[in-house]
């Protein structure tokens, strides 16, 4: 019987990895933070997780990656798409979903899957910053407050400014303009939010949004984000428990459906021999 | 897959030249004229009935800095047009003679505009009037627009254009269309001896030689395809829709995520060939021609549009086709808003549609990959549970 298998999403801005049991049961996560995500934390983040599981690379059976880095590793056995990967995770979460909305760190999507949580429609953002975790970086940036306080910040507004641009470039000079007039953070921020959750809308409501309706990446932990959808879209969404992990979590259920019929040997390591052997001094669990 | 036929190697000799190939290269030595035209609603066997060479006007095969077209066209004029404009302004295309183009849509137009009004290089820049619909009065003014096209070329190249010439240009151009044809029922196998990649460059080098050659070198690709065990296998098989598409390395995207492309409705493709002139109905050679440009396999921008919605999904049948990918040009209007009526009706017939909105001349990024195995993926899970 094999021991494990993992999930591995390669973002623009973390690697997260997920562990499962032969049951699908979720043994460890991680999310690891960079700047640029390479090869090296991915594996970094993969490896953290076995730590946490207090398994080793030899444990797992198969392992899959996904996310915009998934081709461009060298290690897992097999490469999956976000799209499908988001539908998997959002189904083994809760199998009443059948919308997800994920807004990850450079691009944003909406997945329409059916009862077995597999895909019949989606749609992604084209190559352009406007409504993804980027965005709103820069603009925490811009108006000086912690990435995490946006969302509380926003729910003490009474009167949302009205940001039109959006425009990461030009949202950024509209919001500075604002706070030049003495419009409040507070409000600029709601406004920000109002001007996002209009883009996503849009783009949502082209392939169709029906309930439930989850909310996955990293700004679902955005409550503000989420507030503004569930008016615009009329629903209340299901944040995902952690919402950044669930393309590693259906990426981690692709490699059990690969390995329920016959297990393989996990391709954990770019390099083979020496990466491999540096790799056995971190065996013991953290 | 074995070996590359001879001739699609020829083939992709002629198209390394673009866009002056080594065959107009000869025959501009040779003293010969050439005009370039870009949309399909130019008649192509009136241009080579007056001894000229037609060559199809594109952009390249890659995404190019627009910056000197953006000084001339409008942002929002489709990156097709100013992508040919771009080249124009490099000089690329400085062994035309003349420039041909049809109002089908306002980008076309405004190129020809640019061209007369800034740049002035050539004797001739001629736009043709084309109606949106089919009827008889569309017909007659159709018509009257090429008799007038063809006087402008007879003006500015002092030649006479006969009747027996243009009788035997739709003889030569009937027979590509019918050897295009063959290629393409050839893609109905299961395995099809060429992949979609290799079928856009083989139509584009339709655009880039005279027409007697091309047609060789069809002959031949057709003798050898005949003979050969060479089959293109992939796990979904898909069609293109789109307007302007040149580069086969956006199509071997698509295809090298595990997908066959086995036929498309394209402006580079079925849409340029589909239709033959008729050669028995009418007396007038240029009415016969002019007939068959109006009511040939329809672009987006002619109304109603269900008629080329019926032929699209006509094709789907014909050709087994799992899903569509839809290339929406930047700006391309009537592509655009006619792409969600599209995509209702086969979504009805269980086809599932694909939009990708990109810049004319991209391929291969990560984003369209992204998007294309996703795609796939849903196929092939489609599949598992039927």
């Amino acid at each position: 019987m094999i021991k494990a298998v993992a999930g591995v999403d390669i973002g623009s801005l973390t690697a997260k990895a997920v562990i499962l049991d032969h049951r699908g049961e979720v043994l460890a996560s991680s999310i690891i933070p960079a700047g640029i995500v390479n090869e090296k934390t991915a594996e970094v983040s993969l490896h953290k997780a076995l730590r946490h599981a207090h398994l080793s690379s030899d444990d797992l059976a198969f392992v899959v990656t996904t996310g915009y880095g998934r081709t461009l590793v060298k290690f897992g056995n097999k490469n999956v798409t976000e799209i499908s990967c988001h539908a998997r995770g959002a189904h083994y979460l809760l199998p009443a979903v059948r919308t997800v909305i994920d807004i990850g760190g450079q691009d944003s999507k909406a997945i329409v899957l059916d009862s077995k949580g597999k895909v019949v429609n989606f749609t992604m953002n084209d190559k352009c910053a406007a409504g993804t975790g980027r965005f709103l970086e820069v603009m925490a940036r811009a108006l000086g407050v912690e990435l995490e306080d946006l969302g509380p910040l926003s729910l003490q507004s009474r009167n949302p400014a009205q940001v039109s641009s959006v425009c990461t470039v030009f949202a950024e000079s509209e919001i500075i303009s604002l706070a030049s007039k003495n419009v409040s953070k507070v409000d600029i921020i709601a406004g920000l939010h109002e001007s996002i959750g209009r883009r996503i809308v849009g783009m949502a409501k082209g392939v169709g949004v029906r309930p439930t309706v989850m909310m996955s990446g990293g700004v679902a932990k955005n409550q503000g984000i989420v507030q503004v959808l569930n008016r615009m879209l009329g629903t209340d969404m299901v944040i995902a428990p952690e919402p950044q992990i669930v393309g590693a979590l259906g990426a981690a259920l692709f490699a059990l459906e690969e390995v329920e019929g016959a297990p393989t040997k996990a391709v954990v390591t770019s390099a083979p021999v020496a990466r491999s052997r540096q790799l056995e001094g971190q065996k013991q669990p953290a | 897959m074995t070996d590359t036929p001879k001739a699609l190697e020829k083939i992709r000799e002629v198209n390394a030249g673009f866009p002056y190939t080594d065959p107009i290269k000869k025959w501009k030595e040779r003293g010969g004229k050439v005009v370039a035209w870009t949309c399909t609603y130019v008649p192509e066997e009136v241009i080579w009935a007056a001894g000229i060479l037609p060559v199809r006007m594109t952009g390249d095969s890659h995404e190019l800095e627009l910056e000197d077209a953006n000084a001339y066209l409008y942002i929002n004029t489709c990156s097709f047009q100013r992508a040919c404009l771009q080249m124009t302004l490099d000089k690329q295309y400085d062994f035309l003679d003349g420039y041909v183009s049809a109002a089908t849509c306002d980008g076309s137009r405004r190129l020809a505009d640019v061209w007369r009004n800034y740049i002035d290089n050539i004797p001739l820049v001629y736009v043709l009037t084309v109606p949106r619909k089919t009827t008889e009065r569309a017909h007659q003014l159709y018509i009257s627009e090429v008799k007038e096209m063809k006087q402008k070329l007879e003006e500015a190249f002092k030649v006479k254009i006969t009747d027996d010439a243009m009788r035997q240009a739709i003889k030569l151009y009937n027979h590509t269309r019918a050897m295009l044809k063959e290629l393409y029922e050839m893609r109905k196998k299961d395995k099809p001896p060429i992949t979609g990649a290799e079928a856009l460059e083989i139509v584009n080098a339709a655009f880039r030689m005279p027409r007697d050659e091309y047609n060789k070198l069809l002959e031949e690709l057709l003798a050898e395809l005949k003979d050969s065990k060479r089959e293109v296998t992939g796990k979904v098989r898909l069609l293109i829709s789109g307007s302007p598409l040149n580069n086969p390395d956006f199509i071997a995207t698509i295809e090298r995520e595990g997908a066959i492309v086995v036929t498309d409705e394209l402006c580079m493709g079925t849409r340029y060939w589909w239709d033959t002139v008729d050669e028995k109905t009418y007396k007038d050679p240029l009415e016969a021609i002019s007939r068959r440009y109006l009511n040939n396999f329809p672009c987006a921008r002619m109304v109603p549009c269900d008629e080329r919605f019926d032929r699209v999904l006509a094709m789907t049948r014909e050709y087994r086709v799992e899903g569509m990918v839809a290339e929406i040009i930047r700006y391309c209007v009537p592509y655009a808003h006619d792409e969600p009526m599209l995509r209702e009706r086969l979504e009805r017939e269980g086809i599932s549609v694909l939009e990708l909105d990109l810049e004319y001349g991209v391929s291969g990024s990560g984003q369209i990959r992204t998007r294309a195995q996703a795609f796939i993926e849903m196929l092939l899970d489609k599949k598992g549970q039927s």
